[in-house]
């Protein structure tokens, strides 16, 4: 098992383009990290530094305490599963599992021996015959996740690995790689845009976007404590809504004036203590918004249904109050129709406040 | 489904035939006319009408091509002419053509990773490449003739080896970085991270995955070096022979000698089919490359 320190990583393409940013981040010993984020936000440029397929401009890579920035990735002991799974197409499937065993130099009966071990513990026995194109894309993943592990590497990269299966097949194969960390106990480092799978796998989630990192954090705290606001609506579906909002003080209450209804936050004032600006965004999450058929207490606001999404167990319905649109979650067995006047209110204790500026969160 | 519309797009109406069989003829013809000309005896070389097949069928002219014959005299009035045996040619050619097309493939290939792989030469290298090759070769010989002969390389195997592997390399370098282009880099860098260098990997996994494309590329180039004809005659003095330049040598002051000519260029053609042959298992991979992603 090995940690893994970034330090100060920046990587700038030969065009001009920075990648990366001054990234630092330490990855625990034997931790199932993710580096989450949308297309572009440097991302799998980070796992290919780490991997040594890409020379950092600036920074350093340790593994615990080794020095590995400018080490080839042949001496690293790194193991990466690509996106497209590149297993060599003209090698059976134990061909390709076999290959860096070869060039390692193992002898033949320990090749075999491990091969079948790897092959019965990822359910690919009977495709070791087969030629890639015989493989279907679940077997495909599995081989190129074989060849991998049977390397035994100090760190496990993974490059998008489920994004090339359907819906069902990735929640399957969800499930198997969080089986398969248990059984490893290694350091792995999961690359994705899927914000699901990255929840659910990790013990820490890193979330970037441009290059930087924007918070390094549990999966919960990624979710219910985001540190800012590209966080707070990168994580989560339906997407937080966010609402230009200033803060007014009147007498004993504290508002949160938002041009088109207040909310009183006064049960709440002291979580406001700290905060200095006045201009602020309002974050809520779709789920937090209470919708009532009647106005039951002063505090509902009133709105019209724009649209409703049917989701199944659950209806996400828009809601437009004067300029503002605000999308929630209603329970299927509440009739909503389109036009319909709606009172909802929201949970005080799961709002999230934001600076309008810098979009750092303040609660 | 796929396979059915593949099929469904092979079907063609009668035009399409008709226009098939005018493409066919136009192709066959010209080696129909070669192989009857080379059984014809001088006589029937040019007649009006013309002749569809030979009415005295001979060997002669093959006989005249491959060995000394006196046989010869009967294509002159009056002179007693006796051409070189063309084996010479066919052994010269295969070396220079065959010596130069190896030459052209080994560093088009590492020329073609280097330009595809780690980007040497920048984005207008490769059009730089090819802008030389497309300078006509009646530019470059005056210039080539006055170095070589500077050199000593005038009538010498490698001088010839030498301009065949430099005019043709770029055209290698541009297919084979074309295949290079269409395996994916994750496959060496996979390979990397099993163990293998940078130049490892370029040729134990992305090689192997080309082989097609780089034989479909030597059979193309080597085509070009075995019936080149200019600087075989500029480049040469008579020590070093090539079938182009050999069937020019059929001719008298009485006028070109089409047997001999049609014959020699007939064997001329079987070693390109033996080898087209050979490699038609790569030949087809090669042209129709690019189903390696899935």
């Amino acid at each position: 098992m090995t940690k893994v320190m970034l330090e100060n990583l920046t990587k700038v393409y030969p065009g001009g383009t920075k990648a990366l940013d001054h990234l630092n981040i330490e990855i625990e010993s034997g931790s199932f990290t993710s580096l989450l984020g949308p297309s572009g936000c440097g991302k799998t440029t980070t796992l290919k530094l780490i991997a040594g397929l890409l020379e950092p401009t600036e920074g350093k890579i340790f593994f615990d305490d080794e020095d590995v920035t400018y080490l080839p990735p042949q001496k690293r002991g790194v193991g990466l599963v690509f996106q497209d799974y590149a297993v060599f197409p003209h090698m059976t499937g134990f061909e390709n599992i076999a290959f860096g065993l070869k060039i390692r130099g193992v002898d033949e009966e320990e090749i075999k021996r491990r091969i079948n071990e790897i092959a019965s513990l990822l359910e690919i026995e009977h495709v070791l015959s087969k030629k890639p194109k015989e493989m279907n894309i679940s077997e495909l993943q599995r081989v190129s996740l074989a060849r991998t592990i049977v390397m035994r590497p100090r760190v496990l990269l993974l490059d998008e690995p489920l994004s090339n299966l359907d819906a069902t097949l990735r929640v399957k194969a969800r499930m198997e790689l969080k089986k398969l960390q248990k059984h490893l106990k290694q350091t792995i480092i999961y690359v994705t845009h899927d914000q699901i799978e990255a929840l659910t796998l990790s013990d820490k989630v890193a979330v970037m976007s441009q290059g930087k990192l924007m918070q390094y954090d549990s999966p919960e705290n990624i979710f219910n404590k985001p540190r800012n606001k590209f966080v707070a609506g990168f994580v989560g579906t339906p997407p937080m809504n966010f609402i230009d909002c200033t803060l007014v003080r009147r007498g004993d209450h504290l508002l949160l004036d938002a041009g088109s209804f207040q909310l009183d936050v006064s049960p709440i004032k002291n979580a406001f203590e700290n905060i200095k600006s006045n201009e602020l965004i309002l974050g809520i999450r779709p789920r937090d918004v209470i919708i009532q058929r009647e106005t039951i207490n002063k505090d509902a606001i009133t709105g019209e249904i724009l649209t409703v999404e049917p989701q199944g167990v659950e209806n996400v319905v828009a809601i437009k109050i004067g300029e503002i649109i605000i999308k929630a979650i209603a329970p299927t067995a509440l009739t909503i129709k389109d036009s319909q006047k709606i009172c909802f209110k929201f949970d005080l204790h799961k709002i999230h406040i934001f600076d309008r500026k810098s979009g750092e969160a303040y609660l | 489904m796929r396979g059915r519309s593949s099929l469904e797009k092979t079907k063609m109406g009668p035009f399409g035939y008709l226009l098939l069989a005018i493409i066919l003829v136009l192709v066959i013809f010209p080696i129909y006319w070669l192989i009857i000309t080379s059984l014809k005896p001088k006589s029937e070389w040019i007649v009006t009408p013309p002749l569809w097949l030979p009415r005295s069928p001979t060997f002669l002219n093959y006989l005249v091509i491959l060995t000394e014959t006196t046989a010869g005299v009967e294509y002159v009035l009056g002179s007693y002419v006796v051409f070189k045996p063309a084996v010479k040619a066919f052994i010269d050619s295969a070396i220079v053509a065959g010596i130069g097309t190896i030459l052209a493939i080994i560093v088009g290939v590492l020329a073609a990773f280097a330009v595809s792989r780690h980007n040497i030469g920048g984005n207008s290298f490769l059009g730089l490449v090819l802008m030389l090759r497309m300078a006509p070769p009646m530019v470059a010989i005056i210039p080539l003739t006055v170095f070589y002969s500077l050199l000593g390389f005038i009538d010498t195997y490698h001088g010839l080896i030498l301009a065949y592997a430099t005019f043709t390399m770029p055209y290698a370098v541009w297919i084979i970085k074309s295949f290079i282009d269409e395996v994916p880099r994750e496959l060496e860098d996979s390979a990397r991270l099993d163990g293998l260098s940078p130049l490892a990997a370029h040729f134990k996994v992305t090689l192997p995955l080309i082989k097609g494309g780089v034989l479909a590329t030597a059979l193309f180039i080597w085509i070009l070096n075995w019936s080149e004809y200019l600087f075989a005659l500029m480049l040469t003095r008579g020590k070093v022979i090539t079938l182009p330049v050999q069937i020019t040598a059929y001719q008298t002051y009485a006028g070109m000698l089409y047997g001999p000519q049609a014959a020699l260029a007939i064997l001329a053609v079987i070693p390109l089919v033996i080898f087209g042959t050979m490699i038609r298992r790569y030949l087809a991979r090669g042209l129709t490359f690019g189903a390696i992603r899935r």
